[in-house]
């Protein structure tokens, strides 16, 4: 008989489990969706759905990573601003300028973050305090850059990322091709090396991981991703403002939550925090559709976030409780 | 207390007051008429609020947590009161002020309780508090309401005894009571230890718990306070009038020379940290910058004094090692 | 020369010194056992093969090429594979994507997991491995598995060198003997094996060398049949400078103070005992058989399962402040960590544990802390200049003391004494002795657990030694004596 060393059933995997409740509560309020307002579910809606979140998306990528590693980034806000700012003012109108532009604004986000790991990890700094002065910092540049709401990109760069493909929209295709692009990462030495970190950062130096480069890395990709969402947030409003995004910090870390990443780092993932975008979303359509005037949104998202993040810390404390006797 | 030991155990606080000082100095000779009595006056009125509401701020990170919602439980408090002083007028009205130190204090117990007893971190606690109330007080005033700020809060803000500010006074106690607090009560040893070691407190058989959410409270009160304080400055409440507070009372906090871990730091420090943000504030519109670069410029100071501070604390503490 | 060797090797971590020209060698083929009592520098000597620590002085030298190993990556490369005390496992990791965490591929090389599970499979069947699962997720796991799996993560790469450091605390009967036969085979294929065990009868039965470490230098290097387990014992032990220990008092009563029956938690299998008035009970055996979840139950820092009863009557120690105002208190073992706040002042750390005592109205009084801060550093004869500078800047046993001074200000009946000498100098030990005399005449118990055995014999009344999260065996009278508390600790009888 053949020895059998594993199991070939697939496993869920523990982060699995816990993108499983983000995936039950879409399909909950999916449902009450459904039942409220039937005419709303239609495949043109999730193109709006898709549009109007992709912003949100990039920047809790960006969130679940750096929260993936321990750490948190207070400073997505402000770089979605000063990207939608420049983008706004100076984005030329050809196809080869608007891509050079478009790098050199990601660009400029991967060094925000950079800054902000290196500043945390050389001189062990509280990474809140330290991305909290940066956002205000960057704040501040895009009101210098952007004094008022404004700004025309060129037509083509509004309508070239809003372009649709019969149902599909560009911002779908984006979404999924990031979903696939996570599959493919999950298994890096990279990406393991961030949940190690996160996990545990003096056990992961002990197996020779470089702790501070790996948290470094994962600021620079927040920043980054940030700043696309900067870009993409040009396009979808066709228009630029120094501070709008800034309201995008808080949901960002909301739907890293939902989408079941710990706060205390090593758990989680991005499928969750794309699935908590679309979840809250939905919520906010609720909202919206019975009635509710825009402060309980507000209100609301508020009491979302700290719902969200004391119930898992409580059941993430039972279990470790558990397992410490 | 011998005198060597004085000036190092204290020398991080003191050194603020010689920034303060210097700075202070520099721009009276840039500037004539900035060292006058009057503008003085207004200085330290001006320093008053940020100093008040930095209180529970500096509490909060001798714990090391941050409490992001004091802007709107200020606002929120600055609004009610605005609201009640229609109907409630002479002493009703002191009432009417106890009830809303009260809120304040159970709002920021709230965000204590969360954080010590079902373990969410201070950030994110604090600022989900801090929208909620947004929210809330957005929707309850419905934007704008009509009312008039109480003679007991206009002279409190406004008012001058013997030459020197209402407020700055006001300040002053305030500011003996909480060193007070901090140094001669068995809280205040209570809220050092807990914030240097929490399993060192706890091995002292201290409720670190309990200790730490008063902390919060006490931040909640204070920010209260500090908006009842604005209310009898502007003569008016208005949304998002709590909002700069936020950034200044950290930044307060942080150039007076605490450390954002916690542990360490002295109230005195953050009066320094309070009278130099006025100090900037002034020049910084005295210099007719755009708001855009008063924050910009503002930011990369709070940046520099965290960064001075972490090491300097760092620093201080390998060499006593 | 030798294949391997480290020499004259130094390190210190402040005043403590750690290693002090430390040699260690050992040639392929060779399983060479690693001996010493708590402290005596063995871990630290694994760190800095390891690229954990750095050493102060000295070389590490292999096949004649001096190593460099400032990181552990580094130390990986040049072929030393470490299996830690401690798990360093990802629980949200299958078993598959833990073995090769340290692979040393491209930072983008992508594994899927089916490559990675092919790998395990073939690491398991190269190494006879039928009870583990590739694809299981480590959080699924028990914890007897973890620890194979943690040494199979070592074993799945290349190298010279392999160090087990107490690698067999956790394992079953059954995978001991499957390590050993592993190290039997890996020595015969050449390989350098370190083995480190607090279990004699397992160097006994898989070292042919054994190196002994005492006080941070190695003391004896020996092949293992030419010696019998005495010698080795007595070579641990050395000779200690003797004679400071106080004069034994007999005040112990008949009265108990303190009654435990069946503690348990994770850590703790059912600990049963009675602390006498005026009794200096000790707790022996080597650390991290559980002493320490023991002292913490005791003192409310912990949660666990059965009896406390306290002159008579039952207590819930709920929290820490609990079992003080019922007359308990801890001297914990680390005082950095546990003890003090380092940078408060002496005074501040001396009054923290009885801030009520010193209460005025709603103030603390300045006059009565003095008096009483004056009163602690007399008694105690902690030597400070004014009671107001940092604790921090004072010595290790001055700290100690300070520590000492804090939890004595409370007044309690029964002290829980946690390893209270460790890296304390001589003079201030006797003083510490003398204190928990008089302690004892006053009618009240101490709970005395140290890793020195000479103090657990001089000191106390009669002594339990912990082993594996029980009270192995109670030594009194004559049977109390070094050599059996070291025979009960490393699992054998006692005579």
């Amino acid at each position: 008989m053949q020895k059998r060393n594993y199991d070939r059933r697939i496993k869920i995997t523990p982060d699995g489990k816990r993108t499983v409740v983000s995936f039950v509560l879409l399909v909950f309020f999916l449902i009450i969706m459904y039942l409220v307002q039937p005419s709303l579910m239609k495949p043109s809606r999730l193109i709006t759905i898709t549009n109007g979140q992709l912003c949100l998306l990039l920047g809790g990528i960006g969130q679940t990573l750096v929260l993936l590693a321990g750490g948190i980034d207070l400073s997505i806000g402000g770089v979605i601003c000063l990207s939608n700012s420049i983008a706004a003012l100076y984005m030329p109108d050809s196809i080869p300028g608007m891509i050079l532009m478009s790098l050199l604004i990601a660009a400029l986000g991967v060094g925000i973050g950079m800054f902000n790991g290196v500043i945390i990890t050389r001189f062990h700094v509280q990474p809140f305090v330290v991305t909290f002065t940066v956002n205000y910092v960057l704040l501040g540049i895009a009101l210098k850059l952007l004094p008022i709401d404004g700004g025309e990109p060129p037509a083509r760069y509004v309508s070239g990322l809003l372009h649709n493909f019969g149902i599909f929209s560009l911002s779908m295709i984006l979404v999924i091709l990031i979903l696939a692009g996570w599959v493919f990462m999950r298994r890096t030495r990279f990406v393991r090396n961030i949940y190690a970190v996160g996990c545990n950062a003096k056990a992961s130096a002990l197996n020779g991981i470089d702790v501070s480069k790996v948290k470094i890395m994962t600021f620079a990709l927040s920043g980054g991703l940030a700043a696309l969402a900067g870009l993409w947030r040009t396009a979808q409003l066709a228009s630029g403002s120094p501070d709008a995004g800034d309201a995008l910090t808080m949901p960002s870390i909301t739907i890293s939550v939902i989408g079941g990443t710990s706060m205390a780092g090593g758990m989680g993932g991005v499928v969750g925090t794309v699935v908590g975008a679309y979840i809250l979303r939905l919520i906010q359509d609720l909202l919206t559709f019975l009635g509710a005037k825009s402060f309980w949104s507000t209100v609301f998202q508020g009491v979302f976030l700290v719902m969200t993040v004391g119930v898992c810390s409580v059941i993430d404390m039972k279990k470790g409780g558990k397992k410490n006797g | 207390m011998d005198k060597k030991l004085f000036w190092k155990k204290n020398s991080t606080t003191i050194s603020r007051y010689f920034i303060v000082a210097i700075l202070f100095t520099l721009i009276s000779i840039l500037k004539p008429g900035f060292a006058s009595g009057s503008h003085i006056k207004v200085l330290l009125a001006e320093a008053a609020i940020i100093g008040v509401a930095a209180i529970g701020q500096t509490l909060v990170i001798i714990t090391g947590g941050i409490d992001m919602s004091i802007p709107w439980i200020f606002n929120g408090a600055a609004m009610a009161a605005f609201a009640f002083s229609n109907t409630f007028t002479g002493a009703d009205f002191g009432l009417v002020i106890i009830g809303i130190l009260t809120v304040g204090f159970l709002l920021g117990m709230i965000n204590g309780i969360c954080v010590t007893y079902l373990g969410i971190p201070s950030i994110v606690m604090t600022l989900g508090t801090n929208t909620i109330l947004q929210g809330a007080v957005t929707g309850l005033t419905s934007g704008s309401i009509v009312g008039q700020a109480p003679n007991i809060l206009k002279v409190l803000s406004t008012g001058s005894f013997f030459g020197i500010s209402v407020a700055f006074l006001f300040w002053i106690v305030l500011a003996v009571i909480v060193l007070l607090l901090l140094r001669k009560t068995g809280y205040g040893r209570a809220l050092y230890a807990l914030g240097n070691n929490r399993t060192v407190a706890k091995f002292s058989g201290i409720h670190v718990k309990r200790v730490e959410a008063i902390a919060y409270g006490i931040s909640g009160m204070s920010a209260a306070l500090a908006g009842l304080m604005l209310l009898g400055k502007t003569g008016s409440a208005y949304l998002g009038m709590g909002n700069p507070f936020q950034f200044q009372s950290i930044a307060a906090v942080a150039l007076g020379g605490v450390a954002m871990s916690g542990g360490s730091g002295s109230y005195l420090g953050t009066v320094a940290g309070a009278m130099t943000i006025a100090v900037l504030l002034s020049v910084l519109t005295a210099l007719n910058l755009s708001q855009a670069m008063q924050q910009v410029l503002y930011g990369i100071i709070l940046f520099a004094a965290v960064l001075i501070a972490t090491i300097q604390n760092s620093k201080n503490r390998s060499s006593k090692l | 020369m030798a294949d391997f060797e480290m020499r004259h090797i130094s390190k210190s971590f402040g005043n403590v010194h750690a290693l002090e020209k430390a040699n260690f060698s050992a040639n392929r083929g060779d399983c060479m056992g690693l001996l010493g009592e708590n402290g005596a520098g063995k871990s630290t000597l694994v760190k800095i093969l390891c690229g954990v620590e750095k050493e102060d002085e000295g070389e590490v030298i292999l096949f004649g090429k001096k190593m460099h190993r400032r990181t552990p990556r580094e130390a990986m490369e040049e072929g030393v594979r470490v299996v830690h005390q401690e798990l360093s496992l990802i629980p949200n990791g299958t078993v598959a994507e833990n073995l090769f965490m340290t692979d040393r591929e491209s930072i983008f090389g992508r594994k899927t997991l089916k490559s990675l599970t092919e790998k395990a499979a073939a690491l398991f069947e190269k190494f006879d491995v039928t009870d583990l699962d590739a694809n299981e997720y480590v959080s699924d796991i028990p914890l007897a598995k973890c620890q194979k799996i943690e040494i199979l993560k070592a074993l799945a790469f290349d190298f010279e060198i392999l160090v087990l450091d107490e690698a067999t605390s956790a394992l079953t009967e059954k995978d001991v003997e499957w390590l050993f036969g592993l190290v039997r085979k890996l020595s015969k294929e050449g390989k350098i094996i370190i083995f480190i065990s607090h279990r004699l009868q397992e160097i006994n039965s898989i070292c042919e060398r054994i190196t002994i470490f005492r006080n941070g230098t190695s003391v004896c290097e020996a092949k293992r049949d030419e010696m019998d387990t005495d010698q080795m014992v007595t070579l641990m032990l050395g000779r200690k400078m003797a004679g400071y220990y106080p004069e034994r008092c007999d005040c112990m009563t008949e009265e108990v103070l303190l009654h435990v029956e069946d503690l348990r938690n994770n850590e703790l299998n059912g600990i049963s005992f009675d602390l006498h008035a005026g009794e200096i009970l000790g707790v022996g055996g080597l650390s991290g058989q559980g002493q320490a979840a023991l002292f913490e139950a005791l003192y409310g820092a912990a949660p666990v399962g059965g009896k406390i009863l306290i002159r008579g009557k039952e207590h819930k120690l709920h929290d820490t402040s609990a079992a003080l105002k019922n007359g308990i208190a801890l001297i914990p073992e680390d005082r950095g960590s546990q003890g003090l706040a380092l940078p408060l002042s002496v005074k501040e750390n001396i009054t923290l544990a009885s801030l009520s005592k010193i209460r005025k109205g709603p103030f603390l009084s300045a006059t009565k802390e003095n008096e009483l801060v004056a009163e602690m550093i007399e008694k105690l004869q902690i030597k400070t200049d004014t009671p107001e500078v940092p604790v921090v800047t004072l010595s290790g046993g001055n700290q100690q003391k300070v520590v000492l001074a804090k939890q004595l200000l409370v007044g309690p009946d029964i002290l829980l004494m946690y390893d209270i000498t460790r890296g304390v100098d001589v003079g201030t030990k006797r003083e510490m002795f003398n204190l928990m005399l008089d302690h004892c005449q006053e009618g009240k118990a101490i709970l005395f657990f140290s890793t020195d055995t000479e103090e657990l014999v001089h000191m106390c009344n009669s002594i339990y030694v912990m082993f594996e999260g029980k009270f192995k065996e109670r030594l009194c009278g004559s049977a109390m004596t070094e050599e059996n508390i070291i025979r009960v600790s490393v699992g054998e009888a006692a005579v």
